[in-house]
């Protein structure tokens, strides 16, 4: 089956992903900052990558969501997360556009089953072969 | 006829909205407007006996009636053929083709017969349900979608949205269907009916991947043939002198020579409303957003279908035409029944009960009695105001579980305690008393056992069966929903992420499935009952004795469930509650045990989907095979004309 790399600063969720996956089968590995992530993805390309929209303290899983998708075109991601939590209104409705406001595939807002995760990994991991 | 306008130019006009706020506001603008008029209509108009009237202005001489419907089908035909084009597609330009050639061969050929202008539109009681279910459930169902679009957009960011488009759509959706429901004049109902077409073969194929292309192609072709069955049905009704007025065509059981375009007109109305072995364009379509499938694809499109089986009852009552379409009815209910059981997809679950309960209306037209009738507006009703609430409900849990699988439903009344209350009023609307499927069952029954021989025994039959299999898919979801859990304060936040667009429409549509059963007995009495009637020529009577107590426990039964949803759900001792415990020897930690034999086994707790014993995939298909062996044979006793 296939590599994931799960990239996400809170240990729990983590946790409850990983079971979820490797019980179906895929190989994981994790990361818990944006510049792990990019070594781990340096050593390794995997064939989906899940990701929390705030890393490192900051929403710098944005810029690593784009900067992912303009150096792997066809790596698909989805995107966990707990943003809008932290979003200002405004913030939110810029967000609602036609024109796709993130190079993402899916994007959850937390708390997300680790079953519908592992479907959508699945969803995706037969779409790309 | 501002029925029909109004929403065409609020489409027109959407279409030229970019920004996201003004479009809210125009769309419940739009929706209040066309609701309202929809409701006046229906209070001027739906009193006394049906009218006919025209348009309210004069045609310019060089403009007929005739060239005014040719030049819209030849722009309907000519998208379509573009577009078949565009995606290599062969079958539908074919079945367009034909609909055009039959069209320009009336027109130039001059035989079409001059028709009577003020009988152009055609309302009455069954008209005024189709009015009011479009105009108000249509509208909330826009109103919606104003909220989920937006989230859904949000949630896969990568599908390139076109939401002026969807929701130019949605309003000239509406338009058509109001024309299509008020249309005398068959020519004109053609039209309308191949917008409506038109219509949900764009929604479905919105997102544009090749996966929704091909069910999007799949429905055009579908309702194509039908509407290439409709053309020919006017072609053949021209060739023999016959009216093109839907009225007198159906004012009395039907001669043999009328038999063939019947039969046609039959089949138009089987594939719009998913009867096998036409059912897979509408599992197709659930791949378009909820509300389009709640809108389209439940409420009101595929009720065109039955809608035009119920206008031609009277004509094919009592003909072999008439009891093979009421046997294609029945057995798309007794087969989809079936397969729904199997189904883990929720979406899919109501499509298959939609075909079920459309499958119930084309029995109750296909045999033809007041009381039948009756049944089958009943059912119209309720089905449409449930399990509309039902889709939306579905969206909207889909957009903050991120799921439409009925076992992530799990515990759904811990974690989104108000949109279970409203789901378990829409389910409560499928099947708890005073809803569809028990009183309309229980008349339908009642008529059945009046039909001598061997038919009514075997429709009893398949009723029976096929009911008891809706109960069993129906308390499998019930039973997920109101299964709860301890939350922490993040799952409850995800309720609050619900639109105020989406508690509006469901709020309203949960009232009102309230609303239609405290009303029951005035519904009857005043619009079912006389329509039944008049439709029949039968002799005064009342269908339904209710009495205030019966009433009132209904409406309890009705309110039970979602009520205690309520209340179990400000309770917040789950947490104290231990988790479940299996017995056997555990192997691993995670739930995995010894079972007999040596194996081993993990622990599940999920649903009985049948699994090993019916196979949904076989029995769909076994279904579409004797089906459309009696679609067959139904064409050929059509064109024998008996």
């Amino acid at each position: 089956m296939g590599r994931i790399l799960l990239v996400d600063d809170d240990p729990a969720v983590v946790a409850g992903n990983v079971t979820a996956l490797e019980a179906s089968g895929y190989t994981v590995s994790t990361a818990s900052t944006t510049s792990e992530a990019r070594a781990a993805i340096g050593r390794e390309t995997p064939d989906v990558v899940v990701l929390e929209a705030m890393l490192d303290g900051a929403t710098a899983g944005f810029d690593l969501a784009r900067s992912l998708a303009h150096d792997h075109p066809t790596l698909p991601l989805i995107m966990l997360s707990r943003v809008d939590d932290h979003l200002t209104s405004a913030e939110r409705a810029g967000q609602d556009r036609d024109d796709g406001w993130m190079p993402v595939q899916r994007f959850m807002e937390k708390p997300v089953s680790p079953d519908v995760l592992v479907y959508e990994v699945d969803h995706l991991t037969k779409a790309a072969h | 006829m501002f029925l029909v306008a109004f929403p065409l130019a609020a489409g027109a006009l959407l279409l030229a909205i970019k920004n996201g706020r003004l479009r809210n506001v125009v769309v419940v603008a739009a929706a209040v407007v066309v609701a309202s008029a929809s409701v006046a209509t229906a209070v001027t108009f739906g009193n006394g006996e049906a009218v006919f009237f025209g348009l309210p202005f004069d045609l310019p001489a060089s403009l007929t009636l005739g060239r005014l419907l040719l030049v819209a089908e030849l722009a309907i035909g000519a998208f379509v053929i573009v577009v078949s084009i565009q995606n290599r597609r062969i079958l539908a330009p074919l079945l367009v083709g034909g609909q055009i050639a039959i069209s320009l061969y009336l027109e130039i050929s001059g035989k079409l017969p001059e028709f009577d202008l003020s009988r152009l539109f055609w309302f009455d009681k069954l008209s005024m349900i189709m009015v009011l279910i479009i105009g108000i459930i249509g509208t909330l169902i826009c109103v919606h979608s104003l909220g989920y679009m937006r989230d859904y957009h949000r949630s896969n960011p990568l599908i390139k949205g076109r939401r002026t488009v969807f929701f130019a759509l949605l309003f000239i959706f509406l338009s058509a269907m109001f024309g299509l429901v008020t249309c005398n004049y068959l020519p004109a109902m053609l039209v309308f009916w191949e917008i409506t077409t038109l219509c949900s073969f764009l929604l479905i194929g919105y997102t544009r991947t090749k996966e929704t292309i091909g069910y999007a192609f799949d429905a055009l072709n579908m309702n194509m043939l039908g509407g290439l069955g409709f053309s020919l049905a006017i072609l053949l009704l021209v060739n023999g002198n016959q009216t093109l007025d839907l009225a007198e065509l159906t004012a009395h059981a039907a001669p043999a020579v009328l038999m063939p375009a019947l039969a046609l007109l039959c089949l138009a109305g089987l594939t719009k409303s998913a009867q096998m072995p036409f059912s897979s364009w509408l599992l197709g379509a659930m791949y378009a957003p909820s509300p389009t499938s709640a809108l389209l694809h439940s409420s009101t499109m595929v009720k065109a279908g039955v809608f035009l089986l119920l206008r031609l009852s009277p004509a094919i009552a009592g003909s072999n035409l008439g009891t093979l379409v009421a046997f294609t009815g029945m057995l798309t209910f007794l087969f989809v029944s079936l397969v729904a059981v199997t189904e883990q997809n929720t979406k899919k679950v109501l499509a298959y009960s939609t075909i079920g309960s459309l499958g119930l209306i084309v029995g109750c037209a296909g045999l033809g009695s007041p009381e039948l009738i009756w049944v089958g507006m009943m059912i119209i009703i309720f089905h449409a105001i449930a399990k509309g609430l039902l889709f939306l409900v579905v969206g909207t849990i889909e957009n903050r579980l991120y799921s439409k699988d009925m076992e992530n439903f799990d515990t759904l009344l811990s974690r989104l305690p108000k949109v279970s209350a409203l789901a378990l009023t829409g389910i409560a609307g499928m099947f708890i008393a005073p809803f569809g499927i028990v009183v309309a069952k229980w008349a339908a029954i009642r008529a059945f056992l009046e039909i001598p021989g061997w038919q009514g025994a075997a429709l009893l039959v398949i009723m029976a069966f096929g009911s008891s299999l809706t109960i069993f898919y129906w308390g499998k979801l019930l039973i997920k929903v109101l299964s709860m859990k301890c939350v922490d304060d993040a799952e409850l936040a995800i309720e609050k992420r619900v639109s105020r667009f989406e508690w509006l429409a469901e709020g309203t549509l949960a009232a009102g499935v309230v609303a239609v059963a405290a009303s029951l007995g005035v519904i009857s009495d005043k619009v079912v009952g006389p329509q039944a009637l008049a439709t029949f020529a039968g002799t005064s009577r009342a269908f339904l004795n209710i009495e205030p107590a019966m009433l009132v426990s209904m409406i309890v039964a009705v309110l039970f469930l979602p009520v205690l949803a309520v209340w179990a759900s400000r309770q917040r001792n789950w947490c104290d509650e231990a988790d479940f415990y299996a017995a056997g020897r555990t192997t691993s930690p995670d739930r995995t045990m010894g079972a007999a034999l040596g194996q081993t086994r993990s622990v599940t707790l999920r649903n009985y989907y049948l699994e090993g014993v019916v196979n949904g995939a076989l029995v769909f298909r076994a279904g579409t095979v004797i089906c459309g062996a009696i679609l067959v044979a139904l064409i050929a006793v059509g064109m024998v004309g008996r």
